[in-house]
Parts: C-alpha cells; sequence; structure tokens
C-alpha cells in the first residue's frame, strides 16, 4: 500500500520501443527504485513473521501466495492474537479488495483476448505496477509492448518482495531479541498508515477507528479490529459523502 | 510475543487468502465489466484509514509494558519521518534507530 510520487517526467518518456526485450527493459528500470523501497519492507515482514515463530517456508509460501505486503502483515498480527480462521481471510481480503480495481483499470490498457495470458498477468498487480504501468501507457509511445513492460516491471517488484522476505525470515532468525526486532511491525504500518491518511474523510475513519478500538474491552481473536475498522469505515464513508 | 509454532489454521489461511487475493486481482482483469458503483469505491477509498492506524496501535500493545514509553516515542519520531517523506525504508530505518537511542 505505497502511495509513490509518480509520474514525473521520464528520459524515456517519449520513446516507442521497438521490441518487447526494450520494453521490458524499461519496465525493469522504471520499477527498480520501488523495488528497492520493497525489499526493506519485505525483510520487515519475514523478520516479523519469524519473530512470531513462522519457518521461512511459511513466510515464503505467504509472500508468494499472497504477494501483498500490508495484508501479510496484517495477518501476522490476527494470528498474533489467535484470531479465527474467518476473520483472517476477512480482514485480508478487505485490505485486497483494492487489488481488484486496479485490474478493472488496467484490464483495457492490454489488447491481448487471452484469457490465459491476462490470467497469468493479474497475478503480479501491485500499488507500484498499477500507477507505474497507468503512467507508462499514458506517454507517447506507451502502446506498444505493453506486456513486455508490465512483466518487466512486475517480475522486478515480485523478485524484491520474495528476496526481502527470505532475507527477513533467515536474519529475523539469527537476530538477538534485545535487538527489538518486533518494532518492526509497528513501524511498517506507520509506514503504510501516515501516507493513507490523505483528507478529512481519511482521518475521521482513523480517528473512529482507534477510539473505537482502545475503547472496547477485551474482547477475543481479532473481534477488537474488526469492529474497530467496521466503525472507521462507517464513520469514514459518512464523513467523504459530506465534505468536498 | 509469542513463539508457538504454525498450526493447521495458518496454513488454511495462507491458501485461502492467496486464492481470494488470485480471484479478486484477475476478476475485473480477466473479465472488465462495468466499473463499480461509486458508493462502493467510496467505501473502498476509506479501507486503509480505516485499518492501518489500527494494526499501529495493536502492534505496539503487544510490546513489553516496559518498553512502550521509548517505543512510543521511536513510534512518533518514525510518524514524522513518514509524514515527511512517504518513504517505508527511512520510516524503518528511523524508527529502529530511535528506539535503539532511547533504549541504549
Amino acid at each position: 500500500m505505497q502511495r509513490r510520487e509518480d509520474p514525473s517526467p521520464r528520459d524515456d518518456a517519449g520513446s516507442d520501443p521497438p521490441s518487447a526485450k526494450t520494453a521490458a527493459a524499461m519496465g525493469v528500470r522504471r520499477c527498480l527504485t520501488l523495488a528497492l523501497g520493497v525489499l526493506p519492507f519485505g525483510v520487515a515482514f519475514g523478520a516479523t513473521a519469524t519473530e512470531l515463530g513462522l519457518g521461512a517456508g511459511h513466510s515464503a509460501a505467504m509472500s508468494m501466495m499472497i504477494f501483498a505486503g500490508a495484508a501479510q502483515m496484517a495477518l501476522l498480527e490476527l494470528w498474533r492474537a489467535d484470531a479465527s480462521v474467518v476473520v483472517l481471510v476477512t480482514v485480508a481480503v478487505v485490505i485486497n479488495l483494492r487489488l481488484g480495481l486496479y485490474g478493472g483499470a488496467l484490464a483495457h490498457s492490454f489488447p491481448t483476448r487471452s484469457t490465459a495470458r491476462r490470467a497469468l498477468l493479474a497475478y503480479l498487480i501491485t500499488d507500484q505496477l498499477f500507477a507505474t504501468s497507468l503512467a507508462r501507457f499514458g506517454e507517447p509511445g506507451g502502446q506498444r509492448h505493453r506486456v513486455a513492460f508490465f512483466v518487466g516491471g512486475g517480475l522486478t517488484l515480485w523478485l524484491a518482495w520474495q528476496l526481502g522476505t527470505i532475507l527477513g525470515a533467515t536474519l529475523g532468525a539469527q537476530a538477538p531479541p534485545s535487538l527489538g526486532i518486533d518494532f518492526v511491525a509497528p513501524l511498517v504500518f506507520i509506514a503504510l498508515a501516515v501516507p493513507a491518511l490523505r483528507n478529512r474523510a481519511d482521518g475521521a475513519a482513523a480517528l473512529a477507528a482507534v477510539l473505537t478500538f482502545v475503547a472496547l474491552p477485551d474482547l477475543p481473536r481479532g473481534l477488537p479490529l474488526v469492529l474497530a475498522a467496521a466503525v472507521g469505515l462507517i464513520v469514514g464513508t459518512v464523513v467523504g459523502t459530506r465534505t468536498p | 510475543m509469542t513463539a508457538s509454532s504454525p498450526t493447521p489454521t495458518l496454513l488454511l489461511t495462507i491458501v485461502l487468502v492467496g486464492l481470494a487475493t488470485y480471484a479478486i486481482r484477475a476478476s475485473l482483469f480477466v473479465w472488465p465489466t462495468a466499473t463499480s458503483s461509486p458508493r462502493v469505491q467510496q467505501v473502498l477509498r476509506r479501507v486503509p484509514a480505516a485499518i492501518l492506524p489500527v494494526l499501529v496501535v495493536s502492534t505496539l500493545n503487544a510490546s513489553t509494558p516496559t518498553a512502550l514509553p521509548e517505543r512510543t516515542l521511536a513510534a512518533l519520531a518514525a510518524a514524522a519521518v513518514a509524514w515527511r517523506t512517504h518513504d517505508v525504508t527511512a520510516t524503518l530505518v528511523v524508527g529502529m534507530a530511535a528506539l535503539w537511542l532511547l533504549s541504549w
């Protein structure tokens, strides 16, 4: 859920890539800086997972099967709170619903009618790839070799996430407890939460959710988070419809 | 921090969330229909703000009580960096550095 400033005018903005390979390379280049930001996030996830008792295999499985940082971190926290499968899956799904919107927005950018190919491409959809691709496809010269660009950039980001996860899981296993590695979890959420507060409606949602969360008695198994988030969503939506 | 070993629940969850997330990604991409209603979009737009700050509090609460004062201060420093830079790496680095300095 990173909000990255994009797009600024690029040196290669007007270029019409002569081949798929060039387009793919462009995708890699455009996503490289973002990938360098994804890597520490992945390390944080792997380290947090290890801190909670998960092996590197489980962390890797999560990063490969789910491939969504904020949802994965939320799963870890809810699992620590002994949440039920229903709560775990529901929260993760709600966090990831925006990926569907990205898919809908990107769908028209790809002329390919092959369902199999679209199905494969869909796996790579993330916040960063969505933003980068949308920016690129709007540039002059951005009509051709879009699949190659998408795959180049998408794989770069994917690799960074997997690599970070494995690094974090293995390094985290060796880190002494006095290092306070478990503090990484709230830090990651701070890094994601602060940019998410863009306007009054967001602020209202956050405030309502946090107040609800701290006010709730010791409910078990992830319920406080779900209830707090629901209250936040309601309040935020109401404020959102009332403010311009 | 709990050090419980992963249960079948977690494994089942990983598989379910993985399938669901992929289904979310693929659905509107493979079968683009009319975009979802403005009302749905309006609610979805609030999801990060409604969930992420609560997770900040939840994870901070999990700290050992004696460590909480330093952690709260370090968290505030990290939040300030996040506000200025919107940079995940910078936030992590400053937050951990602040914690180590305060815990010294």
